[in-house]
């Protein structure tokens, strides 16, 4: 009897301390997000109070550093962001204009690039792999300099282009669909090449089916890495008004901070409903990408 | 099977799917043999000349002066003390959080989406609540002056390199954490029965079972880890510019401060050898796993 | 994850696309309906114009005006206006024999006043308080008498008086004194008392109890004597016997020789004390009576008093007295004084009326040309009085010439200094514009104000005259500045200045104007512009005008 008490009581502890570190956990992961949230509800006039010292590094007496309470809860700053700053939605839209093609593109690419990798024998295919995941190992960097040599070459420099096309042939998507696609049995490519199906009829008949949920991961993944694409932009584009919204938000005036924080809400906005969205394809296909 | 397929009439069938597999295989190796492999080279052969307009070999000149140029020397240390800081680090928090996570309790799946959360926040979005806390006179140095600690700049001291560290961990938890999950979910269930049936602890299993199994998960883990360290990269720049503190000026700050420059040479050259370091980690953590798979079976 | 949610989120995500769609549509007609439209003008270089005015009069310098020195009988003008006349002619001759005697009256009446102070000032003499002192003096040391005397019959009376009472009260302590302690002996001995008579019955029923033991021995004797002889028998129960008698005459005398204490005595001794007590206290009581009423003490005090308080009545009298003799003495002096004062400016009066009067009339009973000149006025005839100070004569030296003076506050005359050019308006008949140059500035304290002064000499050919008004208009042109703007596009922050600047980027949108916030200082402004220092380019377009608010940064669009 005591014993089982005491081990109910044991495991009672336990479980309070794993929910407090939890919690503290949670606490710490979304105090951005919250912060954010909360100071896009507030005034110009109050958030530059607030922050004062970001701009003079002199404090208001009194200040802790940090609002997260509005004196008065005000839509104003999404409206000035939404009605005042065209080059807000402008720069939107450039964000879209250069994530939606890579990940369109990059996971065409890869489904076909993956479907060859796993299920498709020919030479050189595993040399050729250990390549793919070395490059994707490596720093943007490194990857940097043949990317630009080569846009160079091709005058692609200062067009989107630029900065779509290496994103879409970015090695990463290969990697992880073929992750996925080599923990498909063999047998089943085996019946259907049996049955006379070609590889194309293969490949869309049942590979493709199989992997909508890794392919999704991968859109997810790929969605959320180029919509915060800073470097990139800043090195291919030329013209200001190419850039996406990351690069605006990482530069936007401190004087504007109260707008800042809107924008970085609205910015944050679509990768959120993203991975709400896609959550499950997301957590299994990092899953995925971590089996050999 | 396979040998069957060599003979004959599958000679021919062979062929069909290596040809079929290229044809697959195309469009990605086609782009990146032209983002990647054909421009690697180019670059290579910068790294071996000089000048801008007629280049003249130079043999290994350019790593000579890169090696003695003292901001690489710098970066190059910041670099590797950053990973050998950071990689135990995000390790060891990533690992027992998926312990806490593996266990059944309610509430966990609700706590799991908000570990992946930090992966889907932009940066760019979250950047200035950073600089407010880590500012001079911002929320953490008041936080800490009402227990009387003196104000420090963290982002212009020693410290910087922390709050770097605190950052990755912040963005890639979650990611560890969801790969080494898998991982363990993977431990079949029957070692832990028959290891408690022998009257093993918890702390036993633990380091018997729990470790041995997860090492393939946990070498992976690893591997995206040294990746995402390098991504860190757009925190500290966002964060501190293009000059931080020197406890935090990377490869990738003199890599980007010499793309800059344009000195396409240098560049080169840090890429190459950046490129050679990392082959080198990843292929000494190819070998140890090995050796742990071998151990293993 | 369940299907409403996601319903909701792709609800929510299609909303947020065609929101952020639709407004990126609209948006350069939103932001044009938007903007604010601004007004611009360019910065130039240039000078700021000022012109003040102010209102003056014609002046003539270096005239000579011949006064009246006092009211002269004139005999003869000999000078007539437009004459010439040289240093030291005689311009006209007066009759002194009238103010001669009125000369001699006056000494005379000087004389009177001057005895008259004298008187006064014999008269004054200053109040003289030795006697009052003295017998003041003398009442003190009486009061100081009666004083002693007083404290002397108190200081005997209290003192005897209070003897007796001593004595008394004493006695009276003691008796009481006396008959506690008695008390405390009669409680003592009444103690004892009890004690005795305890232990005398105790010792009375012990013996009791041995002789009853002893009967009993007897009885027994008497009833066990079987294991006895007879004769041993008889020997035992007479011994018992002899001491059972024994006993018995023991208890006897002893109930005789006691004799219990006797407390009486003690209690008498008691009465007689509380009588002592009561006895002492009445004549403690008596004493005091006696001495309350005892009229010959009182009245030897009451004596002493009342001749103090008359001592002291007589002091106060004496002193009053004497502030009385001074006061009045004090009003007599003033009085004396008053009336020598009033005499001494009488006189000084007099003699200088006397002076004036002797000045006034000139030397010879002639005035003269102080200088050479034209005569410009003749203001007397032959055989007229003259007033006091009535002008005479004026006389235009032969090197006069004609100015123009005005008065300016500070305040305007701050930018006005010698050399500047002004334009004068001369009101007469018809209207006379000269233009000339401030060629003095002074300080006039008595206006508190600049005076300026324009010689116009070199316009001597018209007909001038003293006292036309002048209507002054000063030409003030500023410094050549580099940046003149409007004065009205300039605002105030936080105590700094600062205007707007039409500035063009490359936006989103195009080609589109934005304003920057610059901040200046102002120079000097006149009426509509401003001379203003700060980062701007002569070039620049200023903002003079706005639809609405401005900020730093504001994109706008021009009117």
């Amino acid at each position: 009897m005591s014993i089982i008490i005491k081990r109910s009581l044991s495991q009672g502890i336990r479980k309070l301390f794993v929910y407090t570190v939890l919690v503290l956990a949670a606490i710490l992961l979304l105090f951005p997000i919250i912060t954010m949230l909360c100071n896009a509800m507030m005034e110009s006039r109050e958030v530059i109070e607030a922050y004062a010292f970001l701009g003079s590094g002199v404090k208001i007496e009194g200040n802790i550093g940090l609002k997260l309470i509005p004196d008065k809860v005000t839509l104003i700053q999404y409206y000035n962001v939404l009605f005042r700053k065209p080059t807000f939605l402008m720069m939107f839209w450039n964000s879209v204009i250069i994530t939606v093609p890579i990940v369109v593109g990059q996971i065409v690419v890869s489904v076909l690039g993956a479907y060859a990798f796993a299920k498709l024998k020919f030479p050189l295919r595993e040399p050729l792999f250990f390549t793919y995941i070395i490059v994707m190992l490596m720093p943007f960097q490194v990857t940097l300099v043949p990317n630009f040599i080569m846009l160079r070459q091709l005058k692609l420099l200062g067009s989107y282009a630029a900065v779509i096309l290496p994103g879409i042939f970015s090695t990463f998507g290969v990697f992880l669909l073929r992750q996925f696609m080599v923990q498909i049995p063999d047998e089943y490519c085996e019946a259907a090449k049996m049955d006379g199906a070609g590889y194309f009829f293969t490949f869309f008949k049942i590979i493709l089916p199989q992997c909508k949920g890794a392919v999704a991961s991968l859109a997810i993944l790929v969605f959320i890495d180029n919509w915060n694409i800073v470097e990139q932009p800043l090195i291919f584009l030329d013209n200001a008004s190419k850039y996406p919204l990351s690069v605006f938000l990482s530069q936007i005036n401190l004087s504007e901070l109260g707008v800042a924080f809107a924008c970085g809400v609205l910015f944050m906005l679509p990768a959120l409903l993203v991975f709400l969205y896609g959550e499950n394809y997301l957590v299994e296909g990092i899953q995925h990408s971590g089996l050999k | 099977m396979k040998k069957q397929h060599s003979h004959g009439p599958f000679l021919k069938l062979k062929t069909k799917e290596a040809l079929a597999g290229l044809g697959f295989a195309l469009p990605s190796l086609a782009g990146f043999g032209l983002f990647f492999v054909v421009p690697f080279f180019l670059s290579l052969y910068y790294c071996f000349t000089e000048g801008i307009g007629d280049m003249r070999f130079v043999g290994l000149k350019n790593f000579q002066s890169l090696f003695q140029s003292s901001s690489f020397r710098l970066a190059l240390k910041n670099t590797l003390r950053f990973t050998v800081l950071s990689l135990p680090l995000i390790f060891i928090v990533s690992l027992s959080f998926a312990l806490i996570l593996n266990t059944k309790m309610k509430g966990l799946p609700f706590f799991r989406s908000l570990f992946i959360l930090p992966l889907v926040i932009p940066v760019a979005s979250v950047i200035l609540v950073w600089q407010i806390v880590f500012h001079d006179k911002g929320f953490l140095n008041t936080v800490l002056s009402f227990w009387g600690i003196p104000a420090i700049d963290w982002l212009n001291s020693e410290n910087a390199l922390a709050i770097l560290i605190m950052l990755y961990i912040w963005k890639n938890c979650g990611y560890n954490m969801i790969l080494l999950l898998a991982g363990l979910n993977n431990i079949p269930k029957e070692y832990y029965e028959s290891a408690r049936i022998d009257g093993a602890g918890s702390l036993l299993c633990f380091w018997k079972i729990t470790l041995p199994y997860l090492a393939p998960s946990g070498f992976f883990v690893l591997v995206i880890s040294i990746i995402n360290a390098f991504k860190v990269f757009r925190e500290s720049y966002q964060l501190a510019g293009n000059y931080p503190h020197q406890s935090i000026y990377m490869l990738q700050n003199f890599m980007n401060n010499n793309f800059h420059n344009l000195s396409l040479q240098r560049l080169s050259t840090a890429a190459l050898l950046m490129l050679i370091i990392i082959g080198l980690l990843v292929s000494f953590l190819f070998r140890i796993e090995a050796r742990m798979r071998r151990n293993l079976s | 994850m369940t299907g409403s949610k996601k319903s909701i989120i792709k609800h929510t995500a299609i909303v947020f696309l065609l929101t952020t769609l639709l407004l990126t549509f609209f948006s350069r007609t939103i932001n044009q309906y938007l903007l604010p439209e601004v007004e611009v003008r360019l910065a130039s270089r240039g000078t700021l114009q000022n012109e003040t005015k102010a209102s003056g009069e014609v002046k003539i310098l270096h005239t000579k005006k011949i006064y009246s020195p006092g009211s002269l009988d004139i005999k003869e003008v000999h000078v007539k206006k437009g004459d010439t006349v040289s240093s030291g002619a005689i311009l006209l001759t007066v009759d002194t024999s009238q103010a001669k005697l009125e000369i001699k009256s006056m000494e005379l009446e000087l004389l009177r006043l001057r005895n008259d102070l004298k008187d006064y000032e014999e008269s004054l003499k200053p109040f003289d308080a030795v006697p009052y002192e003295n017998e003041i003096a003398l009442a003190q040391k009486t009061v100081e008498r009666e004083k002693q005397n007083l404290d002397i019959i108190r200081a005997i009376y209290s003192k005897d008086v209070q003897d007796h009472i001593d004595a008394a009260s004493e006695r009276v302590k003691q008796a009481k004194k006396d008959l506690i302690d008695k008390e405390k002996l009669l409680e003592e001995k009444k103690k004892e008392a009890e004690n005795e008579k305890e232990v005398y019955e105790r010792t009375v029923k012990e013996m009791k109890l041995a002789i009853a033991i002893k009967d009993m021995e007897i009885g027994q004797v008497l009833e066990n004597h079987s294991n006895l002889s007879y004769d041993d028998q008889l020997i035992l129960l007479n011994r018992l016997e002899l001491e059972y008698q024994q006993l018995k005459n023991q208890l006897e005398i002893y109930k005789l020789n006691y004799t219990p204490i006797d407390i009486t005595f003690y209690e008498e001794a008691i009465t007689i004390a509380k009588e002592t007590l009561a006895q002492e206290e009445e004549n403690l009581k008596q004493v005091i009576e006696s001495y309350e009423q005892s009229s010959e003490n009182r009245l030897r005090l009451f004596n002493a008093q009342c001749s103090l308080e008359n001592a002291e009545v007589a002091l106060m009298e004496k002193q009053e007295q004497l502030i009385k003799k001074q006061e009045e003495s004090l009003s007599e002096q003033e009085r004396l004084a008053r009336n020598i004062s009033e005499k001494k400016a009488e006189i000084q009066f007099k003699s200088q009326q006397l002076d004036n009067l002797k000045k006034s009339i000139p030397k010879d009973g002639k005035i003269t040309a102080p200088c050479e000149g034209v005569i410009r006025s003749v203001g007397v005839e032959s055989g007229q009085i003259s007033n006091n100070q009535q002008v005479l004569f004026e006389i235009l030296e032969s090197d006069s010439t004609f100015s123009v003076q005005w008065l300016m506050n500070p305040a305007q005359s701050e930018h006005v200094k010698a050399g500047d050019k002004v334009s004068l308006k001369i009101k007469g008949e018809s209207d006379i514009y000269i233009d000339g140059l401030v060629d003095e500035k002074t300080f006039s304290s008595a206006h508190g104000m600049y005076l300026f002064t324009s010689d116009i000499s070199a316009q001597a050919e018209y007909p001038l005259e003293e006292g036309q008004e002048v209507e002054v208009t000063i030409q003030e042109a500023s410094k050549s500045y580099d940046l003149i703007v409007p004065t009205r596009c300039i605002s105030m922050q936080n105590g700094m200045n600062y205007i707007f600047v039409l500035r063009e980027r490359q936006g989103a949108l195009g080609h589109e104007y934005y304003v920057e916030q610059v901040n200046v200082t102002i120079i000097e402004s006149d009426v509509l512009n401003t001379a203003i220092n700060g980062y701007i380019n002569p070039e620049d377009k200023v903002v003079v005008d706005s639809s609405k608010a401005l900020f730093h940064n504001a994109q706008v669009k021009l009117r």
